[in-house]
């Protein structure tokens, strides 16, 4: 639907009569020439007279055309796209906002504050509408966050909430956040329906549309980010539905703002390694930093701060869209919870700059060793072996004497020819694994293989007891994964191979569910066997811990193994140094049980409100939102100092900077006809020419100046320079003709 | 107003052109004798033949050589050398008044039959004239006077360009009218049916005659140079015709050039010196060049 902003100027037209006019009034004023002869005219005129003709019929047409749209574009004509609808009483609009709050909106460069400018764009569309129309908001996390579900007609409500939001500390995926926005246009009925995506340009959250392109760029991080990451964004990805283009009914006008700096340059910790797992009291550690980086080369300086104390410093280069690593030794810290955080030079984004984590330093590991004092005193001995303190507590109780109390205070549990047990003893043993323990079993001669049958939690199913008699055999023991987290630490020199001398041996059924084999004797036989049980593992030797099976404990190989698995015991109990802001955590998960009158923290020390997570038996506690980065801390009721608790990061996948062009929306979304914006004006202008109309004088003034072209080189072909009939004669100067006449 | 050859040529340029001579390229018939070869057997010192003594034969022209060796009788017989008989055709049809520069060719036609026929007569051969249109309109028998050839370029500049053009019927006419081998030195634009022309000129040549056509045209007919279109009257035959010129330039040249194709290919064949002359090009010079090429060619 056409109308103008100047129609007086459409009385112009009649300005496309001029050609016609002055092709009759030439004809009326054309000169005589007297010539020698026509006939060669007449000729000629019969040789050329059809392609003249077109030609200047086309000449005319163009003409006329020319001032045709001269005329039109004076009049300034305007394309109304929507009058259609509004004619058939859709003058009413729905609109819905889907608004990018994660943390990189919190861009700052120079001047140009990304989050201000988007939610300048939200204010300019919704004071752009009319009384009557109606607005929608959902803001774009991880998941979605509807802020106005429904679409309402109480704009000022809806702007005073807009000028309130601040950016939020999670990363962001648009799908879900557009999809419920589907959602909510769906009851729309005959009202115009208009979908807004304000986002800053940044790829990430538009590959949740592509879930393989999201898989590319999530690759794109450390391994650790990529497990916490991809966890996390799987859990939302499952749940809201798959998007599909063609969810987007015909009706919705979608627009697209990318609202972010061209060249975003951005420096951020992703991930650390604290080495070792199992901080000791006055032991020195180190940690290592994966640094992330978005933008041209750098240097930066990254430090290192323990209990608010600065621990150390480096300066690091960080190539053009590259990471980089950067170690830091740890100095040896009292015994107890010690928050630290990982800091980089003030940069674009600042949430992500720092890197929060707690180190754990234990001042003694205590071991349970259930066995008879025979059958455990080799364990002893190697779990003690100065027979002073250390940093193990060994404490030993008799088979029959054993009681399934206060189990978890131990960070491992040794049974040594132990079974038999009673099964009460059996089920606290198999709950104590559940919950982070590690037992470890070394069979006996008290129990027969049938005897293991009631156990549920062993790795595999003793069949037999092989007997070699005085024959015992040599075998060459080997561990199987070199990098397993029992042996972290552990040094055994490439090549060699402990060896024991095996007189007693078990058989073994198949291996069960999440079991494996730690060490293999010989080629494949399984000497220790090992199954994940809940948060902890139960390992099981195929010999036992004294002499009548084998020589184990006297070979140099068990002493570093047994204290090996002690290690590994406390680090299966240790929950890790950091979490990702997350939603819906189960206390139990993060931290472990809340102590009774305590009160958790947030990093500016409001409480956190806790809920339960399921009705029902689980009572279990969990945090609805952890969305601040920072250390939380716990408050005991009786005052004093408060204890720190977690650590909380934001989710560094956000930091990846990387910018989308406008091109790629529509590839990414599947969106053909989505309109993008790289400003609130051009948004703006959008806007105006989907609602107003497409002025069109411009087109029209370029298409007027292409036909002039077209007509300036046709009017000139026939006047084009050709060779004379003197010049292909080639006559000399005696009148001899040379040439021939062309054609 | 200066009348005879002065009205066309300048003292300078007669002074060049007195130092050329014109050659027929056969042998001619003349009734002086002169510098040009005669079919007739003769008393020039070229030897020619033999034949056999009849009574009444002078006796001084008896080959005593012969006569000596073979006891036989014969006359020895010499080629005779006569004066050249050229013969100006002027075309004075209306298509001749044409000009699109200050030339128009009817007057460069006359500037070469002038030129040339001063030439002829410096050389002490007889030239002689034919003005015509759609018929013979002043006929003048060759003479090798200058006050002769005067009076042949009055009469030139007496008849203007006027009438239709029948070229063919009159050269057919002046082919019959001319007995004696001579020069026919032909001066028109053509623009007559090519076919019957050529069948007119080959009548020249049939009677032993040498031809020389000079076509004479105006630059503007030969290229179509115009630019605007306009309404083109035929100045012979009155017939007018509208026409974009910068459209249909193309097509004409392609026209005018199958036209001048259809007298050149002919008039070499029949051996007949034809020359196509713009009317743009100065005419003196234009003659001096033609007779030094023909003059080098006959060598």
């Amino acid at each position: 639907m056409w109308s103008f902003l100047n129609p007086l100027f459409l009385s112009a037209l009649t300005a496309a009569l001029i050609p016609l006019i002055l092709h009759l009034w030439q004809r009326q004023r054309i000169v005589i020439v007297p010539f020698s002869t026509v006939r060669f005219l007449k000729l000629a005129q019969k040789r050329s007279s059809n392609r003249m003709r077109l030609e200047n019929i086309l000449l005319w047409l163009l003409r006329t055309l020319i001032l045709l749209l001269l005329a039109l574009a004076f009049a300034m004509p305007i394309l109304r796209i929507t009058s259609l609808r509004q004619l058939v009483g859709a003058s009413r609009r729905d609109v819905a906002i889907v608004w990018d709050v994660s943390y990189s909106m919190d861009y700052v460069s120079g001047q140009k504050n990304v989050w201000a400018a988007s939610r300048d764009t939200v204010v300019a569309l919704i004071e752009g509408l009319r009384h009557g129309d109606r607005v929608c908001l959902f803001l774009a996390d991880d998941d979605v966050t509807p802020l106005i579900e429904q679409p309402t007609t109480d704009l000022e409500m809806v702007l005073s909430q807009v000028r309130a939001l601040e950016a939020g500390t999670t990363a962001s995926q648009l799908r879900p956040a557009v999809l419920a926005a589907l959602s909510a246009l769906k009851e729309s009925g005959k009202r115009e329906k208009e979908l807004f995506i304000i986002t800053d340009g940044q790829k990430l959250p538009w590959t949740s549309f592509n879930p393989l392109t999201r898989s590319t760029a999530v690759t794109d991080k450390t391994n650790k980010t990529d497990q916490t990451d991809t966890t996390n964004t799987a859990t939302v990805e499952a749940s809201s539905p798959p998007w599909d283009a063609k969810l987007v009914s015909t009706d919705i006008s979608v627009f697209a703002v990318l609202l972010g700096v061209s060249s975003p340059d951005n420096a951020a910790p992703l991930d650390l390694d604290i080495q070792p797992t199992l901080l000791m009291r006055d032991t020195p550690g180190q940690i290592s930093v994966n640094l992330g980086h978005t933008g041209p080369e750098q240097t930066l300086t990254v430090s290192l701060t323990v209990d608010e104390q600065a621990a150390s410093q480096r300066s690091v280069t960080l190539e053009k869209d590259g990471g980089a690593p950067c170690v830091f030794a740890l100095p040896p810290l009292t015994t107890g919870k010690h928050p630290a955080r990982i800091e980089t030079s003030p940069d674009g984004i600042t949430l992500d700059n720092v890197f929060y984590f707690l180190l754990r330093v234990h001042e003694k590991l205590p071991v349970l060793c259930v066995g008879t004092e025979p059958d455990a005193f080799f364990l002893l001995h190697a779990l003690n072996p100065g027979g002073a303190a250390t940093a193990m507590i060994v404490q030993r109780v008799d088979p029959q004497a054993f009681t399934a109390d206060r189990l978890s205070d131990y960070a491992c549990v040794f049974l040594c020819n132990a079974l038999p047990l009673a099964g009460q003893a059996m089920i606290a043993l198999e709950q104590y694994a559940q919950h982070g323990g590690v037992v470890v079993i070394f069979p006996g001669d008290r129990a027969a293989p049938a005897d293991y049958a009631n156990w549920t939690c062993l790795p595999a199913m003793p069949k037999a007891v092989t007997d070699f008699g005085a024959d015992a055999q040599r075998r060459a023991l080997r561990l199987v994964k070199r990098g397993d987290a029992l042996f972290q630490g552990m040094h055994v020199p490439p090549g060699t191979y402990p060896s024991v001398a095996a007189t007693r041996e078990l058989q073994w059924t198949k291996l069960g569910a999440d079991s494996d084999v730690v060490i293999a004797a010989d080629n494949d036989a399984p000497f220790l066997l090992r199954r994940k049980v809940g948060k902890g593992c139960v390992l099981f030797f195929s010999v036992s811990a004294d002499r009548r099976w084998s020589n184990l404990p006297l070979s140099p190989f068990f002493l570093p193994l047994v204290h090996q698995i002690v290690r590994y015991s406390a680090g299966q109990e240790q929950s890790e140094p950091f979490i990702w802001t997350g939603r819906n955590l189960a206390l139990a998960d993060i931290m472990g049980a809340l102590p009774p009158d305590t009160e958790l923290l947030d990093p500016t020390s409001r409480p956190v409100l806790l809920h339960p997570l399921k009705a029902g038996q689980d009572k279990s506690l969990g945090i609805e939102a952890v969305t601040r980065p920072g250390i939380y801390t716990l408050q005991s009721a009786a005052g004093g100092q408060p204890q720190p608790a977690l650590a909380v990061n934001v989710m560094r996948s956000e930091s990846d900077l990387k910018r989308l062009g406008p091109a790629d929306v529509p590839m990414l979304t599947g969106l053909s006809a989505i309109r993008v914006a790289e400003s609130k004006d051009d948004l703006m202008q959008l806007v105006k020419e989907l609602r107003i109309g497409r002025p069109l004088a411009e087109t029209l003034l370029w298409l007027v100046l292409l036909l002039s072209i077209a007509e300036l080189f046709l009017a000139n072909r026939a006047g084009r320079k050709t060779r004379t009939l003197t010049e292909q004669l080639k006559i000399d100067m005696t009148g001899r003709v040379k040439g021939t006449a062309a054609g | 107003m200066a009348t005879g050859i002065s009205n066309f040529l300048s003292p300078q340029e007669l002074h060049r052109l007195g130092r050329m001579t014109i050659q027929s390229r056969y042998v001619v018939e003349g009734t002086l004798s002169g510098r040009h070869r005669s079919h007739l057997k003769g008393a020039s010192s070229e030897f020619a033949d033999h034949r056999a003594y009849v009574p009444g034969d002078d006796p001084k022209h008896l080959d005593w050589k012969v006569l000596g060796r073979t006891d036989r009788y014969y006359i020895r017989r010499y080629e005779d050398e006569t004066n050249l008989r050229v013969y100006l055709v002027v075309d004075r049809s209306a298509s001749m008044g044409f000009t699109s520069g200050p030339v128009m060719k009817y007057r460069y036609a006359c500037q070469l039959a002038a030129a040339i026929g001063y030439v002829v007569v410096k050389v002490r051969d007889s030239v002689g004239l034919y003005l015509y249109s759609n018929r013979i309109d002043r006929q003048a028998g060759a003479r090798n006077s200058f006050a002769h050839l005067n009076n042949l370029l009055k009469s030139l500049t007496q008849n203007q360009p006027a009438s239709t053009t029948q070229t063919a019927k009159t050269l057919h006419q002046i082919a019959e009218a001319v007995r004696r081998r001579a020069l026919i030195v032909l001066f028109s634009d053509l623009l007559d049916d090519p076919p019957e022309i050529i069948r007119a000129l080959a009548h020249f040549r049939k009677q032993h005659h040498d031809v020389i056509v000079f076509h004479i045209l105006d630059p503007a007919e030969l290229d179509f140079t115009f630019k605007q279109a306009a309404q083109f009257v035929d100045l012979e035959t009155g017939e007018a015709i509208v026409a974009d010129p910068r459209g249909m330039a193309d097509a004409y040249r392609r026209v005018f050039g199958e036209f001048l194709e259809q007298y050149r290919k002919p008039c070499a064949e029949m051996n007949i010196d034809y020359r196509l002359v713009r009317t743009d090009q100065d005419a003196a010079m234009f003659v001096r060049s033609f007779l030094e090429e023909r003059k080098r060619l006959s060598k």
